[in-house]
């Protein structure tokens, strides 16, 4: 008797299971979207007969089903809980590393695609011709390399990186002399300082400062001392997008904003909208916390002060700047160049901020309309070799 | 559907259990039948009626076998019954070798023939080995056809052996049927395979899988032997904690409803020998074989040179069932040559008098290399691969990279190397005899419930989690 008892008992725990979870997907009410996974989540598929036959209803009923299943951020958690338990020091294509560090470990397969190599080879080309027209001292490659190839020293133990530094230097050795920026040893350097975010594929803000000094260095040029500028805590809660391939409680990073003294900014955001800032603080708010620079990525932002007229928001003037009188760069970028380039403004008359991703005109075309004078490519070596986008500026 | 899939365990098998049990014993069978092609109908929406059709043939060619043999007329009968296995494997032949004899005749004769590109229907292999069971047993073993065609689609159709096994012969649940009777204590067996079974699937060979799926993508060229071990022990893992546990899920939800299908695998990396291997793995398969080709044959009980004849047979129809590609037909004569050998050659004797270890080591060696041979229907890969094995492409014996495969899957291997022999079973249950009163009685009970919400629980979270949820089996 006694048991019978404990049989149903274990029975009705099992069916408690089942028709727990069964009840609660019923009474659920699906969400529209995953800020941990930043993407939308599939809603319930209409049926009908053609979409069933062909699979396709079944298919996404499935993918509905994983998407809005209750407590689906805390059993992506306890998954990873219970791999980290088994030892595993890689989940998700992140590592755990030491000091609190989540790097993402991208595989060499990545940086061996056509894309990849289309990549490299557009970036050479470009950088040569710009070379050519502007002058090997007003052209500027740089390429940053993520941190699995700078912190070395915190991956976990046995653990080996493809070192980018291998697809890095073949843009390297195919650009002519002075036009690669090398930022590789600067940052390696300073590998044991907090130059990338624990939590975020980015390099932080002190990582960018000391690109842009070496940057300077290798251009001639004036950089401005930490001291220009005003260096505030914008965030000490920012768990970034690594984070949101893991899910389960870290470490959060801090965010700096450096901000130029003595500099009165007045920035064209894509051809419209006139501001006094290249900071966004509402994002502060969010979990996007990285968009605070530029309020995320622009298709173009036009940057210059007080003393000058902004042009993107009207029509170039014919033959604008052709005499060169004044200084403007063309930044073509991702979202690394974000926290960069606050630092170069006052350095330039002008400076124009492109990113492909959200820009159709061709680079050359525009540098051409809009007097350009200097030009930097910044991207890091993480997303480069699946950007769909560079290859314009062949 | 797969059991392993949310949509399964939170949908569906809820609503199959409740309107089970809420209806009527009549009508059971029914609503069985009906859950099935449901379940089938979701990944195979046109092939359903293919099942359909099977279903109707084999229930007719039934019927006649069945007349013929009790109106004394074995001609007509055997007549019946060899129609009934033509057009089993004619379907089967179609569906799922047609290209494989399409493209070997292209390749032959160099010619080129269009091939017909049919996509295989899931668990084809199975239900027509079934279904001919059915009628073979009518023949053969004087089982009485069944009368109602809702129970016997219901055999043919039962979602919980449906897609991956175990292969049930008719007469092991011809009686079942129509006069089962669920009750607690089956629905508790039930139960512990049914999560016994998710757990292996899903904690288990998922997990173990990615690695193998990560050393199969590498450069064989520069693959080092260590890794290359790791890699094939991996699949080794993959296949047998993949499949044994979609059989433990099905005898599981089988027991549920009433029904007791056979064991399909008894530890079978404990064997000393691949005789004993081929007794312990796959059993539903290996009995299918025996009982309606191998005995037909002659079995043993013939000359020794007419017994090597019907093995090599055995073998290399089991090979050529487990997928229409080369590779597994070499897999089978692979198999039936060792068999022979171990039988013929003394090996088997040899194997006994020595220490078991030595059987141990000898059994798996060879039990690895058929997966090599099994898993790469390319035979240049497989070529390389084994190149790899044993350190012919000049890549080493083994590297960092080796280091931090076993530091990050070292736990799961241990746990899988536990899980794959009976050790922890005993234990467990030596634990249980030794406490032995009430108070053990209560700590057990507590204890096994909470090992089974538990894997349960972590199912779910890695279930939710996966993307990476392959079911091996599709191509069977």
């Amino acid at each position: 008797m006694r048991d019978t008892i404990g049989k149903i008992i274990t029975i009705v725990l099992f069916l408690l299971f089942l028709f727990g979870f069964f009840g609660y997907t019923l009474v659920k009410s699906d969400d529209a979207y995953s800020e941990t996974e930043n993407r939308t989540l599939a809603d319930k598929p209409e049926f009908n007969i053609d979409s069933f036959l062909s699979g396709k209803y079944t298919k996404d009923y499935e993918t509905y089903i994983q998407d809005q299943f209750p407590l689906r951020n805390r059993f992506v958690s306890l998954k990873n809980y219970a791999e980290l338990t088994m030892g595993k020091s890689e989940l998700n294509g992140v590592l755990f590393c030491s000091d609190d560090y989540l790097i993402e470990n991208h595989k060499k397969e990545e940086y061996e695609t056509e894309r990849a190599k289309k990549n490299s080879e557009a970036i050479i080309s470009a950088g040569n011709r710009w070379a050519e027209t502007l002058g090997a001292e007003h052209t500027s490659v740089m390429i940053v390399p993520t941190a699995q190839t700078v912190m070395t020293d915190k991956l976990p133990l046995f653990a080996q990186c493809y070192n980018q530094m291998e697809y890095i230097n073949i843009i390297k050795n195919g650009l002519s002399e002075n036009v690669f920026v090398d930022v590789s040893k600067v940052l390696k350097e300073h590998s044991d300082e907090y130059i990338y975010y624990r939590t975020d594929h980015h390099w932080t803000t002190y990582g960018a400062y000391l690109a842009y000094e070496e940057w300077c260095r290798q251009k001639n040029l004036t950089p401005y001392d930490r001291e220009a500028f005003n260096i505030e805590m914008a965030a000490d809660d920012f768990l970034g997008t690594i984070h949101s391939k893991i899910n389960i409680n870290h470490k959060a990073d801090t965010i700096e904003i450096y901000d130029l003294k003595d500099y009165n900014v007045k920035a064209v955001y894509n051809m419209q909208e006139t501001k006094d800032t290249l900071f966004d603080n509402t994002y502060l708010n969010g979990k996007d916390k990285y968009s605070v620079f530029f309020g995320g990525n622009q298709g173009i932002v036009e940057i210059t002060d007080e003393a000058h007229d902004t042009i993107t928001d009207t029509q170039p003037p014919e033959n604008y700047n052709q005499d060169k009188s004044e200084k403007i760069l063309l930044v073509i970028k991702d979202s690394y160049a974000n926290c960069f380039v606050p630092m170069v403004t006052g350095m330039y008359d002008r400076i124009y901020v492109i990113d492909l991703r959200y820009f159709n005109m061709k680079p050359d075309t525009f540098m051409e309309m809009y007097g350009v004078t200097d030009v930097l490519l910044l991207y890091n070596a993480g997303t480069l070799t699946d950007d769909v986008n560079i290859a314009r500026v062949k | 559907m797969i059991f392993s899939s949310l949509l399964f365990l939170f949908k569906f098998l809820p609503i199959v259990i409740i309107i089970y049990f809420a209806v009527p014993k009549f009508l059971r069978n029914f609503v069985l039948f009906a859950a099935s092609l449901i379940f089938y109908s979701w990944g195979e929406p046109i092939y359903v009626l293919l099942m359909l059709f099977s279903t109707v043939v084999d229930f007719v060619h039934g019927k006649l076998v069945y007349k013929f043999k009790t109106s004394n007329q074995p001609g007509k009968a055997k007549a019946a019954v060899i129609s009934s296995v033509v057009i089993n494997l004619g379907l089967l032949g179609f569906f799922k070798y047609a290209d494989f004899f399409i493209g070997s005749v292209s390749n032959i004769f160099g010619v080129d023939i269009q091939l017909l590109n049919i996509a295989l229907p899931i668990g084809i292999s199975f239900y027509t080995f079934q279904t001919m069971s059915y009628s073979l047993d009518i023949y053969m073993n004087n089982e009485k056809p069944q009368n109602n065609i809702i129970s016997f689609g219901t055999y043919v159709a039962l979602f919980p052996q449906l897609i991956a096994g175990p292969i049930v012969r008719y007469k092991d649940i011809a009686y079942e049927l129509t006069n089962r009777r669920e009750n607690i204590d089956d629905f508790f067996i039930g139960i512990r395979y049914f999560i016994c079974g998710l757990g292996k699937k899903v904690l288990l060979a998922n997990n173990i899988g990615l690695l193998w799926k990560n050393i199969k993508a590498m450069e064989y060229s520069q693959l080092n032997v260590c890794m290359a071990w790791i890699g094939i022990i991996a699949f080794a893992f993959q296949i047998y904690f993949d499949f044994s546990g979609y059989s433990d899920m099905a005898i599981g939800l089988g027991r549920m409803f009433g029904f007791k299908f056979p064991v399909n695998f008894n530890y079978p990396y404990i064997s000393k020998s691949i005789t004993e291997f081929w007794r312990r793995w796959h059993i539903s398969l290996g009995t299918w074989f025996r009982e309606y080709v191998y005995i037909p044959l002659g079995g043993n009980r013939v000359s020794s040179l007419k017994h090597i004849r019907n093995i090599m047979i055995v073998w290399f129809l089991t090979g050529f069932w487990h997928g229409a590609a080369y590779n597994f037909i070499l897999w089978g004569i692979y198999f039936g040559i060792i068999l022979i050998l171990e039988k013929k050659a003394g090996i088997l004797k040899q194997l006994e008098k020595l220490p078991s270890f030595v059987g141990h080591i000898y059994s798996i060696v060879l039990i690895l290399i058929g997966w090599v041979i099994f898993e790469f229907d390319n035979m240049q890969t497989m070529g390389q691969y084994f190149m790899a094995m044993f350190g012919l492409n000049g890549a080493g014996f083994g590297d960092m990279t080796v280091l931090y495969t076993l530091k990050e899957y070292g736990i799961l291997f241990i746990v899988l190397i536990l899980a794959a022999t009976p050790v922890p079973k005993l234990l467990v249950n030596r634990l249980w005899d030794k406490m032995g009163n009430t108070k053990a009685g209560f700590i057990r009970f507590v204890m096994e419930n909470a090992y089974n919400i538990c894997i349960l629980t972590l199912s779910t979270a890695y279930l939710v989690d996966a993307s990476y949820n392959p079911f091996l089996y599709f191509r069977f």
